[in-house]
């Protein structure tokens, strides 16, 4: 029984890693002097006419925007220093999600262009969250088969013994 | 349907997190192992169930067959929902993980719901299947349309109840189609929960 604790919290620890998400997706383009993020839910449509809050790089709880999406999902603001950028996406029926997008010097020198789809806080790391769905869907899907297994597996043990203690 | 973290008060999704840890360990304690493979099952398709996106009035819903989890699995039901949230809320980032524990008391209650309805005896079979998937994800929406009430968020518990209705009558068709497949193909299965 231990094991099998030790074993699940293990499990949702390893799976949780650095930071996690909620329903929604956010791919940014940053292009100068705006950066423009479009919002969809995940392996569906765009987020309509969402509540955004955008929170500047060490601003604590201070709103540097409060805006929505649009029709589309898409939403934009200009930033106005370096570093990473809190966004706070709402559609106000329980999907939200808050990310991240960094911010470089060089973004206010020139005019950078750069797709960053499923930037995990501005670390560029490629996470867990930016596996295709149906990758996910099959990782998932083990994992329940094999706990169902697993626990299968403890209670026949466990009937197996009885009936020999019994013998 | 999910509700993610952030929106209803920590103090109140840790509260609802010990609640359903210990639904989990009341509903689950007897389990046994002829039970096992059913819940697996079950548990595969509740989790993959919210896969299925319907777009709808400016927002996304999904299936959440928490009625036919009620018919085939009785009390059972919520454990396998709770697992089925938790993976939802890590692998997919549907619900938040500290919010776990809110959404399965919500659909868990669905589920509830929806054993009580199919084990109404005397009503056609028919009517029974479909209420039970209709008020399994009604119950649900309601739940969270009320918590999202209290707490003064979104757009309001008549917006919630409009989008769910939809979403119900869809579950209450298919609840009845594979209840119906499972009373041509292979009937015992439906006794579990009687």
């Amino acid at each position: 029984m231990m094991n099998g604790v030790i074993f699940l919290t293990s499990l949702v620890i390893g799976i949780a890693g650095p930071g996690l998400e909620h329903g929604i997706e956010v791919d940014f383009v940053k292009r100068a002097p705006s950066v423009i993020a479009t919002c969809s839910y995940t392996g569906s449509g765009p987020v309509k006419n969402a509540e955004v809050l955008v929170y500047s790089p060490g601003e604590g709880d201070d709103e540097y925007q409060k805006g929505g999406t649009d029709v589309n999902g898409v939403f934009a603001f200009v930033p106005d220093a370096p570093g990473q950028w809190k966004i706070v996406v709402d559609d106000g029926h329980g999907h939200r999600k808050e990310t991240a997008v960094t911010v470089t010097e060089e973004f206010f020198l020139s005019e950078e262009t750069a797709q960053v789809p499923g930037e995990d806080a501005g670390t560029g790391k490629i996470g867990f969250t930016d596996l295709p769905l149906w990758l996910r869907a099959i990782w998932g899907l083990t994992l329940i088969f094999g706990i169902a297994c697993l626990l299968y597996l403890l209670k026949v043990k466990k009937l197996i013994q009885s009936g020999n203690d019994r013998a | 349907m999910h509700i993610a973290d952030g929106i209803i008060a920590t103090e109140v999704c840790i509260a609802a997190d010990a609640i359903s840890l210990g639904a989990l360990y009341a509903f689950g304690k007897k389990t046994e192992a002829g039970d096992i493979p059913r819940m697996g099952f079950m548990g595969a398709a509740l989790f993959v169930a919210s896969l299925i996106h319907f777009p709808i009035a400016g927002t996304s819903i999904h299936l959440g067959l928490y009625g036919l989890a009620g018919i085939l699995l009785g009390i059972r039901a919520f454990p396998v929902i709770f697992v089925a949230l938790l993976f939802q809320s890590l692998i997919f980032q549907h619900g938040g993980l500290l919010s776990v524990g809110l959404n399965a008391i919500n659909m868990g209650a669905g589920a509830m719901a929806g054993w009580l309805v199919w084990k109404a005896g005397r009503i056609p079979e028919s009517i029974r299947a479909f209420s039970a998937g209709f008020i399994g994800i009604l119950l649900a929406a309601f739940l969270m349309a009320m918590e999202f009430q209290i707490t003064g968020y979104g757009r309001g518990a008549f917006f919630i109840a409009y989008i769910y209705s939809i979403a119900a009558a869809v579950e209450g068709v298919l609840t009845l189609t594979i209840i119906n497949f499972f009373r041509r193909a292979k009937p015992d299965i439906l006794e579990y929960g009687k």
